[in-house]
C-alpha cells in the first residue's frame, strides 16, 4: 500500500514535471474537436476539405514540418508499405521523439529569437544557443522556457547557464530587448512607445518605461567586481596595445548578465508629456493584465518624491528587489491571455502555416481571430497540455485538416482562408540544406558539431590573480601579432596565385581544346609549380588551433565527408554571407523572425551549377549515390532514387522517360547523378505540398 | 625550386614571404604607407555647377546598417564635448563644410558631395527603421512593399539585358520586389571577393551533358508547374530561365573582382564593404542599374568611439576610394552614389559616457554624383545635433530625390494587387535645389 502511494506520488511528480501527457484516444479526440470547429466555420462558406492527400505526400509534408527534412529512401518505403492503419499517427509520434525534432526546432526558435553565435558589440552568442537546443532536446515546458530566459542571472559560461544569452542578446539596449520580449512572447508591439506614445494602438511611452523598469539596474557586464577593478588598473601599466587585449579579455570574463532588477527606471531626458518630468523615477508595473505583487515595490511606491537629483543618484544605490523575475512569471502565467495566445497561435501557424492571427506578433484589443471558437479551443487545448509543445503539435498533426491535398492556387489578397487545403509553399532554407545534406552523409541527424559553447579564456582566468592574467595577456598579444602579419602576407600571396592559376587555366581550356600536349605539360608544370608556392607559404602560417579533434575522430561512417554537411542546426548561426543557406533566404537573425523564401538567381546557379555537382555528383562516397549502388536493377536504382528525392515511387510515365534516358547514356552512373540533379533541379523537390 | 624551398627554411618567416611574393610572383608585399602623406587638396579644382536636372543612369546605394552617429561622422560638433567627447573636426575640399576626423578619405572627395543634414525618420527601432528607409512606407502585416532597387527598375526599366538590373552585396537576402514582378528583385551577393558565384557550369560538364540534364528537369517540371498556379512556384520557372541566360552572358566577368589590379583591391580596403564598392563600380561599368552595398555595426550602444572608428574607418576609405575611381572613369556625371543609415543615435552620450542609442529625430545622409552639385551641406542641425533647424528633409524626400535624380516619374501612381496607389517616395518632394 505504502508503495502505491509513493508510486502514485511519483507518478504525479512525473506529470508536473513533464506537462500533461494525453492518451491516443484524448490526442484523437481533441484533433477530432478541432475538425469540427474548422468545418463549421468551412460550410458557413459552402467549403469542405479537399480530398485526403496520398500517404507518400502526407509522410513528406510531415518528415519537413516535424524534423525540417525529407526521409530517406528506407524512411520513405518503410511508411509506404506500410498496411498499419495507424501509421500516421505512430510516424508523428517517432518523428517528435526523434533528434531531428531538436534540429528543426532549434531553427525555427533561433530566427524567432535572433540566436546568434556572436553578438554584435558583445560576446559569445554559443552558449545560449546549446541551451535552447538542449531545452528543445528534453523538451521544456514552454511556460518555463520563457521564464529561465527572462530571470537568468550570472555568466554564460557557467554550465547549464546559457539561457542568459536571452538579455545578452541585446547588450546595452534594455529598452529594445524588452520591446522584443513583449513582442515575441507576448505577440504585443509596443516598440514605438520607447520614444513616444504608440500612434495606433493604446501604449504610451509611460507604460513603456513602466515595463522597462522591472529590468532596471540589470547589466550586461558584470560591473564594479574588484578583481576587474584590478586588472583594468594593472593594464594601465602596459602598452596600448597590450590594453587592447586585455579589455577583451576583461569582456569576456565580466560578460554575463548582472542585477536581478530594481524595478525602477529613469524617463528619458526627452520625455515630453504631462503626466511626468524628464529624468522622474518610475516604478515598474504592467499595462494590462494582473500587476505581479511584489511587496518591496509596494514600499518604492509610496516614497513620495521620487530621487532626481544627479548627486544623490550616484551616492545611493537603488536596491534590488528580484523585479525580473517577477516580471518573468507575470509573462509566462497561465492567466495572462496575450500570452497563451500567442504561443497557441505560433504553434498553430507552425504546423498549419497560417495563424489564426496574422501577424503572429501584433496582437491589439481589437484583433480577432479568423475563427475565435477555434482560437479558445486551442487556448484551452495550451493549457491543458501544461505548455508542452510536442504534445500541442502532436494534436494538430494528428487533425483531418493536416491531411488534405494542397491548395493548387495560391490565396488572393484578403482572401478568407479557412483551412481547407494546404497552402503550397517553398522550403525553408535551412529544409533545404537539410534535405540536400539527407542526400550525402548517412544518419544525417546523428551528425553533431562539437560543443562550442564552452570558453577557455573565461574557464582559464577565472581563478587566476589579476597578475597572472596581465602576464598570460602580453604572451597571447606577441603571438597575435606576429600571426596577423604572416597572415596579411599570406594572403597578398595567395591573391596573386589565384590570379595567374585563373589565367593559366583559360590557357590550359584552350590548350585541352586544341590538344596541344606539349603545351598542355608545360602549363601543368607551371599550375603545380604555383600549387606548391601556395602550400609552403600556407606551412609558414602558424597552425591554426585545431578546433575539434574530437570531431576529426568521430564516428568513421562520416570520414570523407566535409565537416559542412552537417545539418543547419549545427552550424555557426547565422551561416556567413553568401552561403547556401543564406542564398536561400535564412534569417541574418538580426531581426526577428526575418527568413525569406523569396526566389533568387543565384540560388537556382548554386542548384544548377554548385552543391550537387560538389557533394553528391563528384562525391563518390555520397549517401544517395552508395545506395543505389547496392540495388542490382534498373528500375531498383530508379525507384530509390525517386524515393530519395521525391518521396514516392515514380509515376508509370516518368518510369519509361527515365528508363529510356538510364538506357540511352549507357546505364553508368553518370545516368544516375545526372536524374538526381535533374529532380533537384525542380520545383516538387523544393515545394512543400 | 625545391632547393630555393629548402634554402627558404632557413630564413624567418616574413623574409620568407616576400621573397616569395617577389621572385616567384613579381609582386611587392611591403605594407603600403597608409596616412604617410598629409592631405593636400591643391590640386583638387572644385567646380560647382549651377541647378539643373539629374543625369543619373545608375545608383550605387551604400546602406550603413544599425543606425549610423551623426556626430561622429557626417555632422561633427567639435568642442560640444557631452555631445562630441573629444573627437575633432577637419576641413575638407569644400568651403566652409568640416568631417569628423573620422573622414580623412572622404574629405578629399567632399567637392563631389552634397550632405543631407537635415534627415529625419518616423522609426526608431532596426526592423521598421530599415523597411521605411528602403520602401518609403511603413512596415504592415499585410502587405510588403517594393524596395528602391525595385521601384527604380520598374519605373526605368534594365539598362543592360542579359545581366541583372538590381544587385544587393553583402546584406539581406530578401529579393526585396514586394508586389513587382520577380525580375525587379535584387540579386544577392554575399561576399563580393567570390563575385556570383556558380554562373558557370562546373569543368567537367560538357554541353551535351549539362543541355541533357536541363531538357531532363524541365519535362520533370512539367506536372508540377501546371497543376500549381501559385506565384511562387511560377517565379522559379522564370528564374530558371534568367540563370541560363546569365550563365550565357558575355558580361559575366563585370563580377568578378579578381580582374582588378592588387592596386584598386588596397585603395578601397581589403574588406566586405570596400570590395562590394569595388564590384559595384565594375557593375556601374556594365550597365547594371541599381547596387546595393551594406557595411553593418553602427548600432553602437557600448563603446561607441571605438566601434564608430572602426566602422567608419572602413568606410571612408571605401567612399572615398569610390567617389575618386568613378570621377576618374568619367562615370560620376552618370552615377548617384548614397549613403543611407536607418536613424542617428542620441548625441548626448549615455551608458557611461561612451554609448550611443537610436535616434530617429536627426540625421545624416549623403549624395554624390548624378548631376548634383557637390561641395555642399543640405540642412543643418542646431549645437546639439538634436533638431534640425533648417532644410528638413524626411526619408520619403530622400527617396523622391533619388528617383528625381535619374529622370524617374516620382508623381507616378502604381496600384498593388490589394488595388492601393503607391509612389516611390510615397507622399515625398524631391529637393531639386541641390542638383
Amino acid at each position: 500500500m505504502k508503495f502505491r502511494i509513493a508510486l502514485l506520488s511519483l507518478l504525479f511528480i512525473m506529470t508536473s514535471i513533464y506537462g500533461q501527457n494525453f492518451s491516443k484516444d484524448e490526442v484523437l479526440n481533441k484533433a477530432r474537436k478541432i475538425d469540427q470547429l474548422l468545418q463549421a466555420n468551412m460550410a458557413k462558406a459552402g467549403h469542405y476539405y479537399k480530398p485526403r492527400v496520398g500517404d507518400d505526400i502526407l509522410m513528406r509534408r510531415t518528415y519537413l514540418d516535424v524534423i525540417g527534412r525529407i526521409p530517406t529512401w528506407k524512411e520513405a518505403k518503410d511508411f509506404i508499405l506500410s498496411p498499419r492503419s495507424d501509421k500516421h499517427y505512430r510516424l508523428i509520434e517517432k518523428l517528435l521523439e526523434s533528434d531531428g525534432y531538436t534540429s528543426a526546432t532549434f531553427n525555427y526558435w533561433a530566427d524567432i529569437l535572433r540566436a546568434v553565435s556572436r553578438v554584435d558589440g558583445g560576446g559569445s552568442g554559443e552558449p545560449y544557443i546549446h541551451w535552447l537546443k538542449n531545452a528543445m532536446a528534453e523538451n521544456m515546458p514552454y511556460d518555463k522556457f520563457v521564464q529561465k530566459m527572462l530571470s537568468s542571472n550570472g555568466s554564460p559560461y557557467e554550465e547549464g547557464n546559457g539561457a542568459v544569452g536571452y538579455y545578452l542578446r541585446d547588450p546595452g539596449m534594455p529598452l529594445d530587448n524588452m520591446a522584443n520580449t513583449i513582442q515575441v512572447f507576448l505577440g504585443t508591439r509596443i516598440g514605438c512607445a520607447q520614444c513616444h506614445d504608440h500612434p495606433f494602438d493604446r501604449w504610451t511611452q509611460m507604460d513603456f518605461y513602466k515595463l522597462a523598469a522591472f529590468t532596471g539596474g540589470v547589466n550586461t557586464r558584470s560591473r564594479g567586481d574588484k578583481k576587474i577593478g584590478m586588472i583594468n588598473k594593472l593594464a594601465k601599466k602596459e602598452e596600448k596595445n597590450v590594453q587592447q587585449q586585455v579589455r577583451r579579455i576583461v569582456r569576456e570574463m565580466s560578460y554575463g548578465v548582472s542585477g536581478s532588477g530594481t524595478g525602477m527606471i529613469k524617463l528619458p531626458e526627452s520625455y515630453a508629456y504631462t503626466d511626468a518630468k524628464p529624468n522622474q523615477l518610475v516604478t515598474a508595473s504592467v499595462p494590462f493584465g494582473n500587476q505581479p505583487r511584489i511587496p518591496e515595490l509596494a514600499a518604492k511606491n509610496k516614497v513620495p518624491e521620487p530621487v532626481t537629483s544627479k548627486k544623490k543618484k550616484n551616492n545611493s544605490r537603488v536596491p534590488e528587489i528580484n523585479s525580473r523575475e517577477h516580471f518573468a512569471e507575470w509573462v509566462a502565467s497561465p492567466v495572462n491571455d496575450r500570452f497563451n495566445i500567442t504561443i497557441a497561435n505560433r504553434m498553430w501557424k507552425k504546423v498549419m502555416g497560417l495563424g489564426l492571427i496574422e501577424p503572429v506578433d501584433d496582437i491589439n484589443d481589437k484583433t480577432k481571430a479568423s475563427n475565435p471558437e477555434l482560437m479558445d479551443f486551442l487556448v484551452q487545448l495550451m493549457k491543458d497540455c501544461r505548455y508542452d509543445l510536442k504534445l500541442f503539435q502532436k494534436v494538430i498533426l494528428n487533425t483531418r485538416a493536416y491531411q488534405s491535398e494542397a491548395l493548387e492556387r495560391a490565396l488572393k489578397p484578403n482572401e478568407e482562408y479557412f483551412y481547407q487545403a494546404p497552402i503550397v509553399s517553398r522550403l525553408r532554407s535551412e529544409q533545404i540544406w537539410d534535405s540536400l545534406v539527407t542526400l550525402v552523409v548517412p544518419d544525417v541527424d546523428g551528425r553533431k558539431a562539437p560543443d562550442r559553447s564552452a570558453n577557455n579564456m573565461y574557464q582559464e582566468f577565472k581563478n587566476k590573480s589579476p597578475e597572472e592574467v596581465i602576464a598570460y595577456t602580453k604572451k597571447i598579444f606577441e603571438n597575435k601579432e606576429q600571426a596577423k602579419e604572416d597572415r596579411n602576407s599570406y594572403n597578398k600571396i595567395k591573391r596573386e596565385v589565384d590570379r595567374r592559376k585563373k589565367k593559366l587555366s583559360a590557357q590550359l581550356r584552350q590548350a585541352k581544346k586544341s590538344k596541344d600536349k606539349a603545351q598542355e605539360a608545360k602549363l601543368n608544370k607551371e599550375m603545380a609549380y604555383l600549387q606548391n608556392i601556395l602550400k609552403k607559404a600556407q606551412a609558414k602560417l602558424p597552425e591554426k588551433k585545431k578546433k575539434s579533434s574530437s570531431m576529426m575522430s568521430m564516428d568513421a561512417a562520416y570520414r570523407g565527408f566535409s565537416r559542412e554537411m552537417m545539418r543547419a542546426s549545427e552550424l555557426p548561426s547565422p551561416a556567413k554571407p553568401g552561403h547556401f543557406l543564406r542564398q536561400f533566404g535564412q534569417s541574418e537573425r538580426s531581426m526577428i523572425d526575418d527568413a525569406t523564401t523569396d526566389a533568387t538567381v543565384t540560388q537556382v546557379l548554386n542548384l544548377l551549377n554548385g552543391f550537387v555537382d560538389q557533394n553528391i555528383v563528384r562525391n563518390s562516397k555520397s549517401f544517395v549515390i552508395t545506395e543505389i549502388k547496392k540495388m542490382s536493377t534498373m528500375e531498383d536504382r530508379l525507384n530509390t532514387l525517386y524515393l530519395s528525392l521525391y518521396s514516392r515511387y515514380p509515376a508509370s510515365r516518368e518510369k519509361s522517360m527515365m528508363l529510356n534516358y538510364i538506357k540511352q547514356t549507357g546505364d553508368t552512373d553518370k545516368s544516375y547523378t545526372d536524374i538526381i540533379w535533374a529532380l533537384i533541379n525542380t520545383n516538387e523537390f523544393m515545394f512543400r505540398r | 625550386m625545391k632547393n630555393m624551398f629548402n634554402k627558404a627554411d632557413e630564413i624567418s618567416r616574413r623574409n620568407f614571404m616576400s621573397t616569395v611574393a617577389k621572385t616567384c610572383l613579381g609582386v611587392s608585399i611591403a605594407p603600403t604607407l597608409a596616412n604617410a602623406a598629409s592631405p593636400t587638396f591643391g590640386d583638387m579644382g572644385i567646380v560647382k555647377r549651377g541647378a539643373g536636372i539629374g543625369t543619373a543612369r545608375s545608383v550605387i546605394y551604400l546602406y550603413m546598417g544599425g543606425g549610423m552617429s551623426h556626430v561622429d561622422t557626417l555632422d561633427p560638433k567639435e568642442g560640444n564635448t557631452p555631445v562630441a567627447g573629444n573627437l575633432k573636426s577637419i576641413k575638407t575640399t569644400a568651403d566652409n563644410v568640416l568631417l569628423s576626423e573620422f573622414m580623412p578619405e572622404l574629405a578629399k572627395q567632399m567637392h563631389h558631395v552634397c550632405l543631407f543634414r537635415g534627415m529625419s525618420s518616423s522609426q526608431g527601432a532596426h526592423q521598421q527603421g530599415r523597411y521605411f528607409l528602403h520602401t518609403s512606407y511603413a512596415k504592415r502585416g499585410t502587405i510588403t512593399h517594393p524596395e528602391m532597387g525595385s521601384w527604380i527598375l520598374k519605373l526605368g526599366g534594365k539598362l543592360n539585358p542579359t545581366l541583372p538590373g538590381n544587385i544587393r552585396i553583402g546584406g539581406g537576402n530578401n529579393s526585396g520586389n514586394g508586389y513587382f514582378e520577380s525580375w525587379t528583385g535584387a540579386l544577392p551577393i554575399g561576399n563580393p571577393k567570390t563575385g556570383l558565384q556558380h554562373s558557370k557550369r562546373p569543368d567537367d560538364v560538357t554541353d551535351d551533358q549539362f543541355n541533357g540534364r536541363f531538357d531532363l528537369s524541365r519535362e520533370l517540371n512539367k506536372a508540377f508547374v501546371s497543376r500549381y498556379t501559385n506565384r511562387q512556384v511560377q517565379t522559379y520557372k522564370t528564374m530558371y530561365d534568367d540563370a541560363f541566360k546569365l550563365m550565357e552572358s558575355k558580361d559575366l566577368e563585370a563580377f568578378d573582382i579578381l580582374n582588378e589590379d592588387e592596386k584598386a583591391i588596397e585603395e578601397y580596403g581589403d574588406n566586405t564593404f570596400g570590395q562590394g564598392c569595388l564590384l559595384a563600380r565594375r557593375l556601374v561599368e556594365n550597365n547594371v542599374r541599381f547596387i546595393e552595398v551594406s557595411h553593418g555595426g553602427w548600432d553602437t550602444h557600448n563603446d561607441n568611439f571605438d566601434r564608430v572608428e572602426q566602422r567608419a574607418a572602413i568606410m571612408d576609405k571605401a567612399l572615398g576610394a569610390l567617389l575618386k575611381d568613378l570621377n576618374r572613369r568619367g562615370l560620376l556625371e552618370s552615377t548617384l552614389v548614397v549613403l543611407t543609415t536607418e536613424f542617428g543615435r542620441t548625441p548626448k552620450l549615455t551608458n557611461g559616457g561612451n554609448g550611443r542609442n537610436h535616434f530617429p529625430k536627426a540625421f545624416s545622409y549623403l549624395m554624390a554624383g548624378g548631376g548634383i552639385a557637390g561641395g555642399q551641406a543640405y540642412g543643418k542641425t542646431d549645437k546639439d545635433a538634436s533638431n534640425v533647424i533648417e532644410g528638413s528633409c524626411k526619408i520619403t524626400d530622400f527617396n523622391a530625390t533619388m528617383g528625381y535624380a535619374l529622370g524617374l516619374p516620382v508623381d507616378k501612381i502604381i496600384m498593388s494587387p490589394s488595388g492601393r496607389p503607391f509612389k516611390i517616395g510615397d507622399k515625398g518632394r524631391p529637393v531639386t535645389s541641390i542638383f
